[in-house]
């Protein structure tokens, strides 16, 4: 364990990041249209989900499922809501602990499967999900969804009055604050042995296990973590928007968490960050092309993966990516790099 | 539910007819995947340009065989330059290379309703017959569909297995490092895999063209079909997309007819995922070549 201490975060990272974070808590205050809250919103949102995907990509693997356990996230908190009327902490909490609880199950049948693989199944995963949901008409409302779900209400014992929270701007605070406990969280994660767990399966995840290391049950704990955040994230989606339908949580959707990583930069902390932050306004910002939004939005991740192909926060820091020896693969076996 | 035999024959047509065509996507599809390790997400989207290239040639005054024919070389030489101009610089790692694909199928998908419009086309071409054998009805649009995939995967195992190009491009298949060592160019050969691939894709979509209808999106559902199949066959398995394509169609058909489409959506995935589970690399194993 010497290299213990190049792989954690220098403190010099960790303080601008609290910083910035102090600035943030002033943005509704300083900005006036709500329409840039919104935004905010949605990217803390994808922050939040990103930043889960992320610890699933440290391990080497790829999950296009994302958007699946947001979903159930998003209905587990509605419906406990609705139909249990359960208190808003139980339900986001509760909403991550079912997503988890599936991300589990599934991802200790499903981590078994290598690389290109287990990128598919995810894949089958999320669809079979939206699925079950569009097609549960009774349950869950079929393709119409669930409406009415009610804002955020945080009733907590030592509280003098409950927090209601059904603003924009509340909900602008409650997502921050959501989002920079699990940045927080994820970073700690990352310095301590079991981030470098993670780290040394996704380099070498045959040599990782000779060492003693359990790699199944690393990136088993990864795909969980994972599914808890997106839990998390589903169900302030669902306070927030008070509607949800399977449509919002379809392919693309689990593909956008995995562009924000790769477009910000997989093996940084802030990689996840920057990729949310530039790319969830970014079909917004091209709004004003409206035929055109969605090609130059193509053309600019063809373009962002071509000339920054360690993703934007390692182009930003300017440092060079090791040079990669050129593997040339077996047809059909892909390693999971 | 009472099931009669031409009640059977029907949904083995239907079955069949999707799922050749699921066929002849997953064929593409594991083609590129086999030799260059590329999970081409723009596949759907070379089905859906197949398509709309066919109407449009058809709207100029050709007829179907020939607007089709053309489509299907349109769509082909496309494929060719993209792999050559574009996706061959990032075949060496996955992610970037699915960001790539992505990208692409994002800008082919828009750029075809920029062209194209929202609505919903039809091409001016159908076959309304039906062939009766007794009391056997069969629809000859989705024979003709069925029989074109037939000849085309014949045509297709003939050319991997009896030209030098088919070499050529197994041998790529096996080991790109070895294949170029005996003087097989990756710069020639994998343009002409990845023109093959979606030139099939075209053919599926120019062949499904005057059953439904197009529209700019049409792509993404063939496009999960034979991820499905893919991995139902196995990566990189022609025998295995064969028999995976088949297995789903057929599913999916009977599924449809017996329970509704909720079920038939929802059958070919959880086929595949006990299938995976029970044998992780699919059907036919973990060949890493191709034929």
């Amino acid at each position: 364990m010497t290299k213990e201490r190049t792989l954690s975060p220098k403190r010099s990272s960790v303080w601008p990041v609290i910083g910035l974070g102090g600035i943030l808590l002033l943005v509704p205050s300083l900005v006036g249209d709500e329409f840039y809250i919104h935004t905010a919103i949605m990217v803390y949102l994808n922050i939040i989900g990103a930043t889960g995907l992320n610890m699933i990509m440290k391990t080497g693997r790829l999950s296009l499922a994302q958007a699946g356990f947001v979903s159930v996230g998003a209905y587990s908190s509605a419906l406990l809501a609705l139909r249990l009327g359960l208190p808003f902490p139980v339900t986001f909490l509760g909403a991550g602990v079912i997503a988890s609880a599936l991300a589990f199950a599934v991802g200790a049948v499903i981590l078994r499967l290598q690389g290109v693989y287990f990128l598919l199944i995810t894949y089958c995963l999320g669809e079979t999900v939206r699925l079950v949901f569009t097609n549960g008409v009774n349950v869950f409302g079929g393709a119409n969804g669930i409406s009415g779900i009610p804002g955020a209400v945080i009733d907590l014992p030592w509280l003098a009055t409950p927090i209601e929270i059904s603003s924009k701007q509340g909900f602008y605070y409650l997502t921050l604050i959501v989002a920079i406990v699990v940045v927080v969280f994820t970073i700690l994660l990352y310095s301590s042995h079991v981030g470098r767990a993670f780290q040394a399966i996704s380099e070498a995840e045959g040599l990782t296990e000779c060492l003693g290391i359990d790699t199944t049950r690393y990136k088993v704990a990864a795909f969980a973590l994972a599914g808890f955040f997106s839990g998390l994230q589903g169900a302030l989606f669902a306070h927030y928007f008070r509607f949800i339908a399977p449509q919002f949580f379809g392919f693309w959707e689990s593909v956008d968490l995995v562009v924000m990583n790769v477009v910000g930069g997989v093996n940084t902390y802030l990689g996840p960050i920057i990729g949310s932050l530039v790319l969830t306004p970014l079909p917004e910002l091209l709004r004003g092309y409206v035929d055109y939004q969605r090609i130059l939005y193509g053309v600019i991740l063809i373009l962002a993966v071509a000339f920054m192909p360690g993703g934007i926060a390692v182009a930003l820091s300017g440092c060079r990516l090791p040079s990669k020896p050129r593997r040339f693969r077996r047809g059909g076996a892909v390693e999971s790099e | 539910m009472l099931l009669s035999l031409p009640m059977i024959m029907q949904v083995v047509t239907n079955g069949l007819c999707m799922g050749l065509t699921y066929v002849l996507m997953a064929l593409g599809f594991t083609v590129v995947f086999g030799i260059m390790g590329v999970v081409n997400y723009a596949h759907g989207e070379f089905y859906m340009l197949g398509a709309f290239l066919c109407l449009t040639f058809m709207t100029l005054g050709a007829p179907y065989p020939l607007a089709l024919a053309l489509a299907v070389i349109a769509v082909a030489c496309l494929g060719a330059l993209l792999e050559r101009y574009l996706v061959d610089r990032f075949r060496s790692d996955l992610r970037t290379c699915m960001i790539v694909c992505l990208g692409l199928s994002t800008v082919f998908k828009n750029s075809a309703l920029v062209l194209w419009g929202a609505q919903d086309r039809s091409l001016p071409f159908r076959i309304d017959s039906v062939l009766s054998i007794g009391s056997l009805i069969f629809p000859a649009d989705r024979l003709v569909v069925v029989a074109a995939s037939v000849a085309l995967l014949v045509g297709f195992n003939l050319f991997l297995k009896r030209t030098r190009q088919g070499l050529a491009i197994r041998a790529m298949a096996q080991d790109v490092e070895v294949a170029s060592a005996f003087g097989v160019r990756p710069s020639s050969v994998l343009p002409l895999a990845f023109a093959i691939s979606a030139g099939l894709a075209a053919v599926a979509g120019g062949l499904i063209s005057p059953v439904f209808s197009l529209s700019y999106d049409m792509g993404s559902f063939p496009l999960m079909k034979s991820f499905i199949v893919v991995i139902l066959g196995g990566l990189g398995s022609i025998p295995g997309a064969l028999v995976a394509g088949v297995i789903i169609g057929l599913a999916e058909s009977f599924a449809s007819t017996m329970f509704g489409g909720s079920v038939s959506d929802i059958i070919g995935f959880v086929i595949t995922g006990v299938v995976l589970i029970l044998k992780p690399s699919g059907l036919f194993g973990k060949s890493s070549r191709l034929g």
